[in-house]
């Protein structure tokens, strides 16, 4: 027997099972639901868009706004450009390779990026330092000696960026803390809330816009003796930040010019205040 | 005599047997190291492939109709499960992929399968793909040790019946050597026997008749003649007598071999007027009858060479046992025969000691005594088990 034939027999053998050729990349596009506008993306809007698309429905009606599971701010991205979705939830700035592809961002309003705390936690503030030893796992308790509880948010929220802006360092603690392993990841804002509520002496990062629009009962800890609000964001003296905007493909644009009028509107800047967000657009 | 050839048919019997057995050794093992350790592989991909059906299984839960979209969540799941740097294909239901980003394919991939069904229906299809270099490499490996391995034990397989068969065909020729010398001298003392007992036994019958009838006529006219007749007779019985000895040594009976060798140095001494000196051990090993009477022949015919040829003053003949053999030796300080002068008598003579040595299964090797000349005939002859020392 010719030994190469013996060796791709072998491979062959070797290959298994493998996945056949991926369908043609198209844009996925659902058939185009004239009565109603479907959003999705971030977690940390979604209850903000809840609202939102709540007085919307009863305002108007028509195309009628259904918020879908969230996404994240990438996946809310990816989606609108397959046209799975027709307005993206996105908690970030868009890249420049995204804005290419035909998409443009409206500011919504702007949220303070947080530590929330159980309410069991017997603390009102943390220090930088304190916080900092916590992800580097050194401090496992709180003063009154009950256990202090880190909880972690995936390394693709974009929330962690805006956070290390007010806290210097943390990042590569962060990094620490994931491959340590020591701390539970969740990768979700709901799972993160979820998470924060039913855990005693639990903190971690979460959006202050879905706190107060949750009503969850948990609390926002003051950073070297900053309280989180939206007057503490429009100071600048809270530098934890992101900007929420709506993001919609250029080409289907006009079926979600009317939201998007909306949300910029003075009722609209005031749902985007009453989510405890500072709005984008300044209202006289 | 032509060597008895058992080893080529042996051959074509065994080398496909050899043959067949070093391939099954060498390729059984490694086959079966390879299915094992490839299923144990499959079955891990196909485990990993599970987990990460699990994990989009999750998400789909969580999001039935956009789960492809948060990759990212995806990946760092993976990567939580420990699977980040596994090479993960992720397909919904229409066959589009999901954007992963988990490790590349390995170069030989070995890939495991498994669905994500939802309310009766495959709404993804996950592949993880394991690196079966390893597997080959050391399946190469073991094939190559298995390889080295069969190819030892054919060889040993192989050579072992063969070398004994080379060693029974030394033996059996050896054997037909001793056979054929027997026959020679067998047949050699019925003529001896025939002539001593036919023709010399009438020439002496006649000669005594014709010294009967020279006593009667002594003083007759056939008188004169009758001396010349009993001359011819008496020659005749000599030349009788000659072949008769020649045919049969009957010195080695009578003398045994060392004896025998003794005087034939004497006559030939005495007949050729050269002198012989024998350096001879004072007992030797027990030989068989063939071999000594062969041992006797070859040193008869060298002398004689020696004698008729040589033109030599001296002569030597030596006997000696040494390392399991027989050795044989006739040396003369005469003019050396090369193969360019050498008579024909004296080549057939010579051709006869190889002859002999070969059919006792050993050799004669013929050079000049010395760096001034002379003639050297040497032979060695294996000792059979009784016969050595």
């Amino acid at each position: 027997m010719n030994p190469a034939w013996l060796i791709v027999a072998l491979l062959a053998a070797c290959a298994g099972d493998g996945p056949p050729p991926a369908t043609a990349a198209a844009p996925r596009r659902d058939s185009p639901n004239q009565d109603s506008l479907r959003i999705s993306g971030s977690g940390a809007m979604t209850p903000w868009a809840g609202e939102l698309a709540d007085a919307w429905n009863r305002r108007a009606g028509s195309p009628r706004v259904v918020v879908e599971e969230s996404l994240g701010s990438g996946g809310g991205v990816r989606a609108v450009l397959d046209g799975m979705i027709d307005v993206a939830l996105v908690a970030r700035p868009l890249t420049e390779g995204e804005r290419a592809r035909g998409l443009t961002a409206i500011a919504v309003g702007r949220e303070a990026v947080i530590v929330a705390a159980n309410p069991s936690v017997p603390l009102a503030g943390i220090s930088s330092d304190k916080l900092r030893a916590f992800y580097a796992g050194q401090q496992r308790a709180w003063p009154d000696g009950s256990p202090a509880i880190l909880l972690l948010r995936d390394p693709s929220e974009s929330a962690n960026a805006a956070l290390d802006s007010l806290v210097p360092g943390l990042a590569p603690l962060r990094e620490n803390a994931y491959r340590d392993g020591g701390w539970r990841v969740l990768y979700h804002d709901d799972a993160m809330a979820e998470a924060l509520v039913v855990t005693r002496g639990a903190i971690g990062m979460y959006s202050q816009s879905a706190l107060v629009t949750l009503r969850l009962p948990l609390r926002a800890l003051a950073i070297d003796g900053v309280q989180p609000s939206p007057a503490s964001v429009s100071a600048g003296q809270w530098r934890a930040t992101r900007d929420f905007t709506l993001v919609v493909r250029d080409d289907r644009r006009e079926r979600a010019q009317p939201l998007l009028d909306y949300v910029r509107s003075s009722e609209g800047q005031a749902i985007v205040e009453r989510c405890g967000l500072v709005p984008a657009v300044v209202t006289p | 005599m032509n060597r008895v050839a058992l080893g080529p048919a042996l051959r074509r019997r065994l080398a496909p047997l050899v043959v067949g057995a070093s391939v099954v050794i060498a390729t059984c093992a490694p086959a079966v190291h390879f299915l094992q350790k490839r299923s144990e592989l499959l079955t891990t991909a196909r485990v990993q492939a599970a987990l990460v059906a699990t994990v989009l299984r999750r998400e789909i839960d969580i999001r039935p109709r956009l789960w492809r979209y948060d990759a990212a969540k995806l990946d760092e799941r993976l990567v939580a499960e420990g699977l980040g740097r596994a090479c993960v294909v992720a397909r919904d239901a229409d066959g589009a992929d999901v954007p992963l980003h988990t490790g590349p394919p390995p170069r030989v991939a070995l890939w495991g399968r498994a669905v994500v069904v939802r309310d009766g229906a495959v709404v993804a299809s996950v592949w993880v793909a394991l690196d079966a270099a390893p597997l080959l490499v050391g399946t190469a490996w073991l094939a190559l040790g298995f390889a080295l391995l069969a190819l030892t034990l054919g060889a040993i397989l192989y050579l072992l019946p063969m070398r004994a068969v080379a060693v029974a065909e030394g033996r059996i020729t050896a054997l037909l050597g001793q056979l054929a010398l027997t026959l020679q001298e067998e047949d050699r003392r019925r003529i001896a026997r025939d002539l001593h007992d036919g023709a010399g036994q009438a020439l002496t019958a006649a000669r005594l008749r014709l010294l009967a009838l020279r006593k009667r006529a002594a003083d007759g006219p056939l008188a004169a003649d009758l001396p010349a007749i009993a001359a011819h007779l008496d020659d005749a019985i000599e030349e009788v007598r000659r072949s008769t000895s020649a045919l049969s040594p009957a010195a080695l009976t009578e003398l045994g071999f060392i004896g025998a060798l003794v005087r034939q140095c004497e006559t030939v001494a005495a007949a050729a007027g050269i002198r012989v000196e024998c350096r001879l051990p004072p007992t030797l090993p027990p030989l068989a009858p063939h071999v000594e009477t062969a041992c006797y022949r070859m040193v008869q015919e060298a002398l004689t060479n020696t004698a008729r040829h040589a033109g030599a003053r001296r002569a030597w003949v030596e006997i000696g046992v040494s390392g399991g053999e027989l050795r044989l030796i006739v040396g003369d300080d005469g003019r050396g025969v090369s193969a360019g002068d050498a008579p024909s008598s004296a080549g057939h003579g010579l051709e006869g000691i190889r002859d002999r040595a070969t059919l006792l299964g050993g050799s004669a090797r013929l050079s000049p005594a010395t760096a001034e000349g002379g003639f050297l005939v040497e032979i060695h002859l294996p000792l059979e088990q009784g016969e050595q020392p």
